[in-house]
């Protein structure tokens, strides 16, 4: 054989063998522990850590919230979906509490074609009245527990209502018309007046008073953003009804 | 016979060389062998451990598995947001582990109207690229039929993703999670290429593949993945089918279920209920 | 760092697809290993099959193809993510894995073409060695590996080996090539790409492209070097040429009218596609001026035997564009593929940035630096013993 294909195949053998070298060299000791891998990559990547801790963790610090929120249709919306993952909370301090709920509970619950009819869902402008849009739901709801009217049947407006801790008081009969006028009232006041959990009680309060407070909330006089909206498309027949309607209904808050 | 003086040093050389080359191949040869006897101690070390990748969990007695309700899905998106923070993606409009398709039909359409965060109208209704919402510009259509499509890593039993990667740097695992290794990957995307789900995607701060891996993370210390966690209408369903009592089985057992892209034959571990032909 | 920039789309796309991951430079590389693979039919017609006809350009064509491998890792390397774990797929090849093989062929295929070009420039570089003194004199030394034995008997033996190399090569280039093809063809997650037809096309296409190079090579370096056109070369070339464009036409055509007569669902988008984004580029540059053009301007001139002056510009003009034509069905396969969602519902736009490791500058480098290479290589090992010497006329 002359010399240069001799000496062609020792330096070909030769880098063959020390490339074959310099692959075991450097090939990962776990490559091919369970498989065509690195398995120490396994381990690596369960080994992180968790960011979202979960409800117990919460309720660690936070009991009475937590039972509040146990307790409550939002039960199955969890703390930090809300506020964020918890992460090294609380060594890092607090979570943040959610500003512009507005933004964020109409996320799940603004109105949209596609969303099931078993999910809560309000057209954002008209919700409880109309509005101009800056009507806060923390307002009227408690995000910890948001049903209105506690967790029974919601309290709608209908002709007939049992006050919840009176058992002979007669049923209210009200005209179409009042049905429609008080529909936005009853949410806070109770259709028979006399929830005072988020609000005044309205139920056998004298006539003029009511009528004064309701121009006075048409007018911007007093300050509140439910009442400021509720009655800004009111006229002057509506508010003397209205006042008239609570004046007489049986008295007395019910807390 | 006289000899020839220059046969015989040619000779010699010719024996050296040889003797060279086997020499070595000798030693080339003990290194490999040397090196794969150090891999089967290692073999033999973890067979013997018989629990992995922790000491509280064995990996052979697990089947995990994915259930996505999409007749429950509200289109909230917290999901989309938590597997952001629980994994680090980037909050941006084009990478995501998991995301949310709508679908709608309005009246006198055929074929649905499909929307998700890469939308600029979506991007534009949430405010900005890292956060995530559906506008609601079908509120004054005449809508006849649309619903929620949760999408994420299929984790399939015969994964396109897994046969195509040219090192070995995502795999399945033996309780049936296909995961990444990122200190592997040399960022080739072959694997986003070849799935058909769109569900991988090229991560630019770890310069490699990226995916949904069920936060792995956390489902091998016994907690749900971030997105389950936080569904709050129960759309979301995971768990081990080698447990009776999970949620999952019942999912399965209860229902009629579909996989997306069959013919594909990579048989996806994700189970849907309500979706419809349109949905691929 | 490079900007990141979501590629604008209609209809409905996978988020994730927003960011089109295989750019300008994954349309580069098979260009280039496509080019590799015809230059070294071109020589091998002389070298492997003993055509005496291609003998002026095959040396030539040997260092052209050799140019171009050598430059063929580099679209990829500044495509990975981590271009210094690219050797992983050495180290740790996952054989179920079509690009596992790059790494193997890639490799096989340098050192193929080198020991042939170590073979065919043996004799010239040990007369070199022996006619030059200092650095260049040890630096040919060392390249003949310290033998200067150019007896009969050596002559005999590289002979044989590079008749061996040049039969082994042909296959190997093809596979270099043609695994490009099945990465492609056998990819069920767009239909753009799926079809058994791929690694054909591509290894057709790959041919033509080749020679067309080695053709416009060849009639520029005679023009530089005031060598006169060896006709009969030329002819021979332009007639293969010929022929093996006929077949890519016929498949190309074939693959796509597949597409269109199984109508299988997601067809709507890809008509779309077809006949709003991607006329211009596969039926005017693609199919009309690159391959129906010259197919008729080269059949024209054989028909009517065409000689001299008329038959080079004709020829020129033609393999011009066959390059340009198949730098298009590249880009429309690995481009457009990506353009046509999964979802088939929605179509994307790729443009290509101009600055960054991706970006069209960079593309044009690795275009070029091949060219600049064999420019080096043949000054280093001039091929032109082969060429006539005449004067231009």
């Amino acid at each position: 054989m002359p010399l240069h294909i001799s000496r062609l195949l020792l330096l070909l053998g030769a880098f063959l063998i020390l490339a074959v070298i310099a692959r075991n060299y450097v090939l990962d000791p776990s490559y091919y522990q369970f498989g065509d891998y690195r398995g120490d990559a396994v381990v690596e990547i369960a080994a992180g850590s968790p960011q979202y801790k979960g409800a117990a963790y919460c309720q660690m610090c936070h009991g009475e919230r937590h039972t509040e929120w146990t307790a409550g249709v939002h039960r199955s919306v969890k703390c930090e979906v809300c506020h964020g993952p918890a992460r090294a909370h609380p060594a890092d301090g607090p979570l943040p509490k959610p500003e512009d709920t507005i933004k964020l509970c109409t996320v799940c619950h603004e109105a949209m074609p596609g969303r099931p009819d078993a999910q809560p869902q309000i057209v954002i402008a008209e919700h409880p009245v109309k509005h101009d849009g800056a009507l806060q739901c923390l307002t009227c709801h408690n995000p910890h527990s948001p049903k209105i009217g506690g967790e029974e049947e919601p309290v709608e407006a209908t002709a007939a209502v049992t006050p919840p801790a009176a058992e002979t008081a007669a049923p209210v009969q009200i005209s179409k018309r009042m049905v429609v006028l008080t529909t936005p009232c009853t949410p806070c006041h109770g259709a028979d007046g006399r929830n005072s959990a988020l609000s005044a009680a309205l139920a056998g309060r004298e006539r003029a008073v009511l009528d004064r407070k309701l121009q006075e909330y048409r007018s911007g006089a007093l300050q509140h953003p439910v009442m400021n909206a509720v009655t800004k498309s009111l006229s002057d027949e509506d508010i003397a009804d209205l006042a008239e309607h609570y004046a007489s209904l049986p008295g007395g808050p019910t807390q | 016979m006289t000899r020839n003086p220059s046969k015989d040093k040619s000779g010699r050389r010719a024996f050296l060389r040889t003797a060279g080359k086997a020499l070595a191949g000798a030693i080339g040869g003990g290194a490999l062998l040397a090196k794969s006897a150090a891999q089967d101690d290692h073999i033999a070390g973890a067979a013997a451990a018989k629990s992995f990748p922790t000491e509280d969990y064995d990996w052979t007695e697990h089947r995990w598995a994915y259930g996505i309700d999409a007749t429950r899905c509200i289109g909230c998106l917290r999901c989309v947001e938590a597997c952001k923070a629980e994994n680090g993606v980037a909050e941006d409009a084009h990478h995501f582990r998991t995301w949310v398709e709508r679908y709608v039909y309005l009246e006198g359409e055929e074929k649905a109207r499909v929307d998700s965060h890469s939308d600029p109208q979506n991007i534009a209704a949430s405010g900005s690229e890292s956060e995530y919402r559906f506008d609601n510009r079908y509120q004054d259509a005449k809508v006849t039929k649309a619903f929620f499509v949760p999408k994420m890593c299929n984790q399939c039993q015969h994964p396109s993703c897994v046969q195509v990667c040219p090192v070995g740097a995502t795999f399945r695992t033996e309780d049936g999670v296909v995961l990444i290794d990122q200190t592997y990957c040399i960022g080739c995307e072959y694997c986003v290429q070849a799935c058909p789900y769109g569900a991988r995607y090229f991560n630019e701060e770890t310069r490699t593949s990226d995916k949904c891996n069920w936060c792995y993370h956390r489902i091998t210390k016994g907690l749900l993945p971030a997105c389950v966690e936080v569904c709050p209408v129960g759309a979301r369903i995971f768990g081990d089918r080698n447990d009776p009592s999970s949620p999952i089985n019942e999912f399965i057992d209860n229902n009629r279920i579909n996989v997306l892209k069959p013919e594909t034959g990579n048989a996806p571990t994700c189970f849907y209920v309500g979706i419809d032909k349109e949905v691929s | 760092m490079e900007m990141l920039v979501s590629a604008p789309y209609t209809g409905y796309v996978y988020p994730n697809e927003t960011i089109i991951p295989w750019t300008l430079l994954i349309a580069i590389y098979p260009y280039l290993t496509g080019l590799v693979a015809g230059a070294f039919t071109v020589s091998s017609m002389h070298h492997a099959f003993g055509m005496e006809r291609f003998k002026p350009v095959a040396r030539f064509a040997l260092l052209t193809s050799l140019s171009c491998m050598l430059f063929v890792p580099l679209p990829l390397i500044l495509h990975l993510g981590h271009p210094e774990r690219a050797m992983n797929s050495m180290i740790t090849p996952h054989l179920s894995s079509a690009f596992a093989m790059f790494g193997f062929f890639a490799a096989f295929y340098v050192v193929l073409l080198a020991l042939e070009c170590w073979f065919v420039f043996r004799a010239d570089n040990v007369a070199r060695a022996k006619s030059s003194t200092g650095l260049i004199r040890a630096f040919y030394r060392a390249l003949t590996l310290w033998s200067d034995d150019v007896s009969v008997k050596a002559r005999e033996y590289d002979r044989k080996w590079l008749m061996a190399l040049a039969i082994i090569g042909i296959p190997g280039a093809h596979g270099l090539h043609g695994y490009v093809g099945f990465v492609y063809g056998s990819l069920k997650s767009r239909a753009w790409w799926e079809s058994d037809l791929m690694p054909v096309v591509f290894i057709f296409s790959a041919v033509i492209s080749g020679m067309a190079l080695c053709i416009v090579l060849y009639v520029i370096a005679c023009q530089m070097r005031r060598i006169k056109i060896d006709f009969a070369c030329l002819k021979g070339m332009a007639y293969v040429l010929w022929g093996f464009m006929l077949f890519t036409l016929l498949l190309e055509a074939l693959e796509f009218a597949n597409i269109v007569y199984k109508g299988k669902e997601g067809i709507e988008i890809i008509m779309e596609y077809v006949r709003e984004r991607l006329f211009v580029r596969l039926f005017i540059v693609q199919f009309g001026l690159g391959a129906v053009l010259p197919i008729a301007i080269i059949g024209t001139m054989i028909a009517r035997d065409t000689r001299g002056r008329h038959f080079v510009v004709g020829l020129m003009i033609s393999s011009v564009l066959v390059l340009i034509s198949v730098f298009m069905m590249r880009w429309n396969v690995v481009i457009g593929g990506q353009e046509i969602s999964k979802t088939m519902k929605g179509l994307l736009t790729y443009i290509p940035p101009l600055l960054g490791r991706q970006g069209i500058l960079a593309g044009t480098a690795v275009m070029i630096a091949p060219f600049l290479l064999l420019w080096l290589l043949t000054q280093i090992f001039p091929p032109w013993g082969d060429m006539s010497r005449e004067e231009l006329k």
